[in-house]
């Protein structure tokens, strides 16, 4: 059987309708999902750092009761000092190797600097655990 | 043998990319010593591999006569591999005894596969270097 | 005198066959794709030299041959047509491939999905040349372009025609720059593959841990047939964007990929003993399989057309091309077109996400026509 024929015959028609409907469906289900991964992404990232910021302030408050201020820190300074560790980096890069370069050329208050430019918005997440500078 | 990381990592082409990127590239990179005389590649030939000079100096022969040499480390020679018209627009020998780093567009192709981020980088980085050679080459023309 | 009579009509100069002599022409052919013109070596010197391997002529019946019970080659035929091979392959693809592309531009998905059509398309046109129709099914997969699930479609539906079917799909991958550029140029206006994708977005690394997991639910939950191929697929990718298993990752793409390519390719090109490969039916297998690569480069071709009629935000319809999943040829293909037509037009990122996509779309295909036709 050739043709039109062979073609009605084995439901060549359906299947071939049925088929294309189906992945067509099922891709277009997966894009739509995925393309809401980042909020779900970001939610549970949320979560997360929530709960590990109220597991250090735990950690720390009763520390902080006993431990003196730190040192009178300036900003700007360890911007200064940061700054030309960060272009030895690269565009991007982890905290990690941050730190161990700037305690490798025995800058004062390395973490408190972090956190500082950190918290102040000049050392932004770029996704996928690293971060950029932004002046 | 394969290339260490500490290789490339002073070169201008790495310049930004991660330890980890680098290490990613180094994998794919193959040394290649190449002997005075030699030809890298040849003008009109379909580009597939491009070289980075580690050392020696190589002459680049366009048409119509006009040449240029390369001899400083890290110069990326073939950029036709990645970019149009994707063959090779001159050809390149060597003037000296050296040593190059090849990749192939495939490994290079696998590569970006591997890691989208990093081909983001490299693409921003050919497509500024392409810029350039079409605006050094519309200068020669006039 | 007798035993030396009997060893020469047991040689294989005696027992040649001009049907062994196209073969291994053919073996000869692939072989110099792979090594002078470098086509897809990876696959087709494996694939070239086992034409040759498969084409010796041998006295049958001495346990030599890929389709004789016990031989070592039938042996290691096995993992084709258990449908072994394919799933470890798409074990190290999935290790191997970076989604972010796609989950920074989902829409493209929709790219891979269209070029699928192809596969339908060639599925009527198999029937209505009388094939019937698990052997229509198994030449309509080629249109997904991709080997691995050509054969492992083929190898549940139509065994007898595994030959035919992995060389006419890894045959039309190799020349995929032959393929598809002139249905692409044919297919859009300048104007068209001038267009710019935007910069896709940095995905965070949850993002990318997410997607296997949803991926292998929604895809596997609508077609299980697919388990085979996209169970490893997801399981390999979530191995990789862990980076907790680095060295199962750096494995699965490196080492395990290898080996099942290398025994992939070579007994499949094994298998196309002269004697069951040059049939009337693997001429048909070919024509249809060119007819179906060319209709999915086409049909993701047009649909990109199509989104740009009803999307604020045009998209290069080039990038349907690099809907069908042939990795990352197809990619390239598409990246070349649009550099051609503008020197800044970069697209080989926007194409490597509508190549994975293709990949994903091809298997799901794959499982929903062995699931009709089971």
């Amino acid at each position: 059987m050739y043709g039109l024929e062979a073609i009605s015959a084995q439901n060549g028609w359906a299947m071939a309708v049925a088929g294309a409907l189906i992945v067509m469906a099922g891709l277009t289900v997966l894009s739509l999902v995925i393309s809401q991964l980042h909020k779900i992404a970001a939610f549970l990232e949320k979560g997360a750092e929530k709960r590990s910021a109220k597991r250090q302030a735990v950690k720390t408050v009763p520390k902080e009761a006993v431990v003196p201020k730190p040192p009178a820190f300036d900003i700007e300074e360890a911007q200064a000092c940061l700054k030309p560790l960060v272009a030895e980096l690269g565009e991007s890069f982890e905290l990690t190797n941050l730190y161990e370069l700037a305690n490798s050329g025995e800058l004062p208050h390395v973490h408190l600097s972090i956190r500082s430019l950190r918290e102040s918005g000049v050392i932004v997440p770029a996704g996928d655990g690293r971060f950029v500078w932004r002046d | 043998m394969p290339i260490e990381v500490g290789t490339i990592e002073p070169l201008a082409f790495f310049k930004g990319l991660s330890y980890v990127e680098l290490e990613q590239f180094a994998s794919l990179l193959k040394p290649r010593s190449v002997k005075k005389g030699e030809v890298l590649l040849r003008q009109g030939t379909p580009a597939m591999t491009f070289f980075i000079i580690l050392s020696g100096t190589f002459t680049v022969s366009l048409e119509k006569g006009r040449a240029y040499t390369l001899d400083k480390k890290g110069t990326v020679i073939g950029w036709s591999t990645v970019i149009a018209p994707f063959e090779y627009t001159g050809t390149a020998m060597a003037e000296t005894d050296g040593e190059v780093l090849s990749i192939s567009s495939n490994d290079f192709f696998q590569l970006i596969q591997n890691n989208n981020a990093l081909g983001k980088k490299i693409i921003a980085k050919i497509d500024k270097i392409a810029s350039e050679r079409r605006a050094m080459s519309s200068k020669e023309k006039r | 005198m007798d035993l030396l009579i009997q060893f020469l009509t047991n040689t294989g100069y005696y027992l040649l066959d001009f049907r062994n002599v196209i073969m291994l022409l053919v073996g000869s052919l692939f072989l110099y794709l792979a090594i002078a013109k470098e086509y897809e070596p990876l696959l087709l010197l494996p694939i070239g030299f086992g034409v040759l391997v498969g084409n010796i002529p041998f006295f049958k019946g001495f346990g030599l041959g890929i389709y004789e019970p016990n031989s070592v080659l039938h042996y290691l035929y096995f993992g084709v047509t258990t449908g072994v091979y394919p799933s470890i392959v798409f074990l190290g693809l999935g290790a191997m491939t970076d989604f972010s592309s796609l989950l920074a531009m989902p829409r493209l998905m929709l790219l891979g999905a269209a070029a699928q059509m192809g596969i339908y398309f060639t599925l009527i046109s198999a029937l209505a040349l009388g094939f019937l129709p698990k052997e229509a099914a198994s030449i309509a997969i080629i249109g997904g372009a991709d080997g691995p699930t050509s054969i492992f479609l083929t190898a549940k539906l139509a065994p007898h025609l595994i030959g035919p079917i992995a060389i006419a799909a890894y045959s039309y991958m190799a020349l995929i720059p032959i393929i598809q550029p002139p249905i692409m140029r044919l297919l859009t206006t300048q104007k068209e593959r001038r267009i710019h994708m935007p910069d896709m977005r940095d995905v965070s690394r949850t993002e990318k841990l997410l997607f296997p997991a949803a991926g292998l639910i929604l895809c596997c939950f609508l077609a299980p047939a697919s388990i085979p191929l996209l169970g490893p697929f997801f399981f390999g990718n979530l191995m990789k964007e862990s980076g907790v298993v680095d060295r199962l990752a750096q494995t699965a793409r490196t080492a395990i990929i290898d080996t099942a390519t290398i025994f992939l390719g070579f007994t499949v090109g094994a298998s196309t003993q002269a004697d069951v490969f040059l049939t009337p039916k693997a001429v048909g297998i070919f024509f249809l399989g060119a007819i179906a690569f060319s209709l999915a480069t086409a049909s993701g071709v047009l649909f990109g057309k199509i989104m740009n009629l009803f999307m604020k935000q045009k998209i290069n319809p080039l990038l349907g091309a690099a809907g069908v999943s042939a990795v990352p040829g197809s990619a390239r293909e598409v990246n070349m077109m649009g550099l051609k037509s503008d020197p800044n037009n970069f697209l080989l990122m926007p194409a490597m996400a509508c190549n994975a996509s293709g990949v994903i779309g091809s298997a799901i295909c794959a499982g929903i026509l062995w699931s009709f036709l089971v």
